[in-house]
């Protein structure tokens, strides 16, 4: 309810804008021309009426461009693939069966014994991060990145998805949050009047924006400790 | 000199073509309301963001006629209060009248205002859409045409009229009995915030919000339209009898 | 038949009783002036025979039938007077085509031509007007309506002379080209004296007379004389008005019951007999006092 006061402050202005408006239409009553008063309204009313007319025919004509070169994705199927994903990396499987979702891969040497693991800046990473140790020490660490794909509305938007940086460095293994690309839409929904007979849902709007399942997969020698430094939450394949 | 009679349908009928020239600057006003409407609209009427692994920034913002038919359900009701202020209620009295027909007149007139703001009110989506598609972005994923689902457009119509006409409904009240009365000017809105306001208060769901719930949530069809017909035939009526004992002061 | 019939009508206002216990009878076909000081009662009057205002008690029937809420007698009656609300959307020539289709005997070329004949622009609006204007207007209004109950309250308000004049004139034309009952209220007795018929003349809410203008002229008479011979001669009948003139002789006003001899009489005895024109009988019989405005600064 306490979304009522800035829609009661907004109704007042616009009634005291509305009566407003009626006064200053009353005093250009008294202009002289051929036109009465009643008729000249009926003029501009009427030319309004056709300016909303040709945007009717407008949309129809040339209607809004759909962004339609992106792939048309059944939403379930990617909540599939996010599941799945996650239950075979942990299982150790990723390799094989998560590989048309591999994003990049990195290879490190290390033949420290100990590996410090961070984020940059303590932020909070987004993917979840799988460590798989190796049946040997060979002082390689794998990364590999698997993501599978995000959609909005319906439509594949994984393309504009990045992979997350890494950087060895003196003090450890750095991760980062890729750089964000920003994709921006319109989407022209129905009026709330009609919204609330075609069952879709009413305030809020029908867009379904799925983010799909990014996992880190790290490989490392079997000796390897890994020290997280800021709490990245490791899960250790079994 | 033979005297005429009169039946009331006939008078009623010319009040309100009277009415339509005699009230023509409500309509002026719809315009412009409506118009401001689509420039609130502009920034979109709702928006939705979300991220992708952190990596993707998705903003989508929503746009549709939301605001356009409520500020047409605001100036319903206003439209309907101004038309008992004294300036126009007395308007029938020079010529052939009795405050039946003055009232009848007026809820016809009043019905013929809601069509012609539901309609215009539908319509300006389109308007907005033109705008928004054309000057601000271009990038969309979601638009229906009217080729599309004509049949939206015609609901949306129908359904927006029938709300305006609500709205009107109870203006008209509202206006009679701030002319019955001017206690009702301070009385019924405080009458109105005072519940509001103790509503929120005490967190519970309150008669407002069943009141809105009852319309807005409704989802059958047939239904909605009885609740309206009978609810904007109360209000009206309870106008009637209250006014049919006024005078025609000043 | 009787257009109005009115008895015992009582209005009250805020604690003031506006109308007091009126009762009367117009007929049909005649023009009846309504005579009265402001705040007589008279427009109250007129507002509740329109049946804008309801009766706080007594019985009013207009074409047998209760004038307040009454559709039948909304279209039987035109009552135009200077505090009409005229919608500010139409203009003057909107204005009459609504006159037209709401009462039948509309005459459109009668209007379109005294518009003309005032020099009245029909596109302007009817809020433009000067007050003057505007009773022009009325008047046009109300004589092209041809409504069979036309009421006028002080028709000739900001009229210049000329102006009223030909109101007089088109009033009487109309009236007796297509004649109706009409009803006007006006200050200047005076100037429309010849016009009426009857003669209602009205004081504090209530009815004081009601007869024909040409009875109402012979119905009192003026006597001047030594002040001591009329006091003489007047100490049986009620005096309506007294005046001092000089320092012995006054001026009084009587009901004139006195035969032709009496009268001959009292000229014998040094009085002089004058008629009273209604215009000034009218004034004397509602005011509040026997005498005059000279009474205020004489006795300061």
């Amino acid at each position: 309810m306490m979304l009522m006061v800035p829609l009661l402050i907004t109704a007042i202005i616009v009634i005291s804008l509305a009566i407003l408006t009626a006064r200053a239409v009353n005093k250009t009553v008294f202009r002289k021309g051929k036109f009465s008063y009643s008729q000249r309204v009926c003029l501009i009313f009427s030319g309004y009426v056709a300016v909303l007319l040709i945007c009717v025919v407008l949309d129809t004509v040339y209607p809004v461009k759909i962004v339609n070169e992106w792939k048309k994705v059944d939403t379930k199927v990617l909540e599939k693939e996010s599941i799945d994903l996650y239950d075979t990396a942990l299982a150790g499987k990723i390799a094989k069966e998560g590989s048309e979702f591999l994003r990049k891969k990195w290879n490190f040497d290390y033949n420290g014994k100990q590996l410090n693991i961070a984020a940059i800046q303590d932020e909070y990473l987004n993917t979840s991060v799988v460590v798989e140790r190796k049946n040997h020490n060979d002082g390689k660490i794998e990364a590999a990145y698997y993501q599978t794909r995000s959609s909005v509305n319906g439509m594949d938007i994984t393309e504009f998805a990045h992979p997350p940086r890494l950087e060895l460095a003196e003090n450890g293994l750095l991760l980062r949050n890729p750089k964000k690309s920003k994709i921006k839409f319109s989407e022209f929904t129905n009026v709330f009047s009609v919204k609330q007979f075609t069952e879709e849902d009413f305030f809020g709007h029908d867009s379904h924006f799925s983010e799909g399942q990014s996992i880190l997969y790290l490989r490392i020698p079997k000796d390897l400790e890994l020290i997280d430094k800021t709490n990245i939450n490791l899960n250790y394949v079994e | 000199m033979s005297l005429t009679k009169v039946s009331l349908i006939d008078v009623v009928k010319k009040q309100y073509i009277y009415k339509l020239k005699a009230y023509s600057q409500v309509f002026m006003s719809l315009i412009f309301l409506q118009l401001l409407a689509v420039l609130f609209s502009m920034n979109g009427v709702g928006s939705m963001g979300g991220s992708t692994g952190g990596s993707v920034e998705l903003q989508v913002k929503y746009f549709s006629a939301d605001f356009v038919a409520a500020f047409t359900m605001l100036w319903g009701f206003i439209t309907a209060i101004l038309i008992t202020t004294k300036a126009y209620r007395n308007d029938d009295f020079v010529f052939v009248t009795n405050r039946v027909s003055s009232n009848l007149s007026n809820a016809v007139f009043l019905l013929t205002a809601s069509v012609i703001g539901g309609i215009t009110a539908m319509l300006s989506s389109y308007l907005l859409k033109v705008i928004v598609y054309y000057f601000i972005s271009d990038l969309s994923i979601k638009s229906i045409t009217v080729l599309e689902a004509p049949m939206e457009l015609l609901l949306g119509i129908f359904s927006t009229i029938l709300y305006v006409f609500l709205f009107c409904a109870l203006g008209y009240l509202v206006g009679t009995l701030v002319q019955i009365s001017k206690a009702f000017t301070v009385l019924l809105p405080a009458a109105f915030f005072g519940t509001l306001i103790l509503e929120g208060l005490s967190g519970k769901a309150g008669t407002v919000a069943n009141v809105f719930d009852f319309f807005f949530t409704e989802s059958s069809l047939v239904l909605f339209i009885v609740k309206i017909i009978v609810s904007a035939g109360l209000l009206f009526s309870g106008a009637f009898v209250l006014s049919n004992r006024l005078e025609v002061r000043g | 038949m009787s257009v109005i019939e009115c008895s015992g009508l009582t209005k009250v206002y805020g604690g003031a009783k506006a109308l007091n216990n009126l009762s009367f009878k117009i007929e049909e076909n005649k023009i009846t002036g309504l005579i009265g000081r402001n705040g007589a009662g008279k427009t109250t009057l007129l507002k509740i025979i329109a049946g804008l205002l309801k009766e706080t008690s007594g019985e009013l029937k207009v074409f047998s039938e209760k004038p307040f809420n009454s559709l039948q007698v909304s279209a039987n009656v035109i009552f135009l007077h200077d505090q009409m609300n005229l919608p500010t959307a139409l203009n003057l020539k909107e204005l009459l085509e609504t006159a037209a289709s709401f009462y039948p005997n509309w005459d459109r070329e009668l209007a379109d031509r005294l518009l003309d004949y005032f020099s009245l622009n029909p596109l302007q609006h009817y809020n433009g007007l000067s007050k003057g204007m505007k009773s022009t207007f009325n008047m046009i209004l109300g004589l092209s309506a041809r409504v069979p109950l036309t009421m006028l309250d002080e028709p000739t308000s900001g009229m210049d002379a000329a102006v009223r004049k030909d109101f007089y004139r088109a009033l009487l034309k109309e009236y007796l080209a297509y004649p109706r009952t009409i009803i006007i209220s006006s200050h200047h007795l005076s100037e429309i004296e010849d016009l009426l018929e009857d003669i209602l003349l009205v004081k504090e809410g209530k009815e004081i007379l009601h007869m024909p203008v040409d009875i109402l002229k012979e119905w009192a008479i003026g006597l001047q004389g030594k002040t001591t011979v009329i006091d003489e001669w007047t100490q049986n009948t009620e005096v309506i008005y007294t005046k001092s003139i000089g320092i012995d002789q006054s001026y009084v006003v009587v009901r004139n019951h006195f035969s032709e001899t009496e009268w001959q009489r009292a000229r014998n005895a040094g009085i002089d007999l004058t008629p009273v024109t209604s215009s000034d009988l009218c004034v004397y019989l509602t005011s509040k006092t026997k005498g005059g405005i000279d009474d205020v600064f004489n006795k300061g």
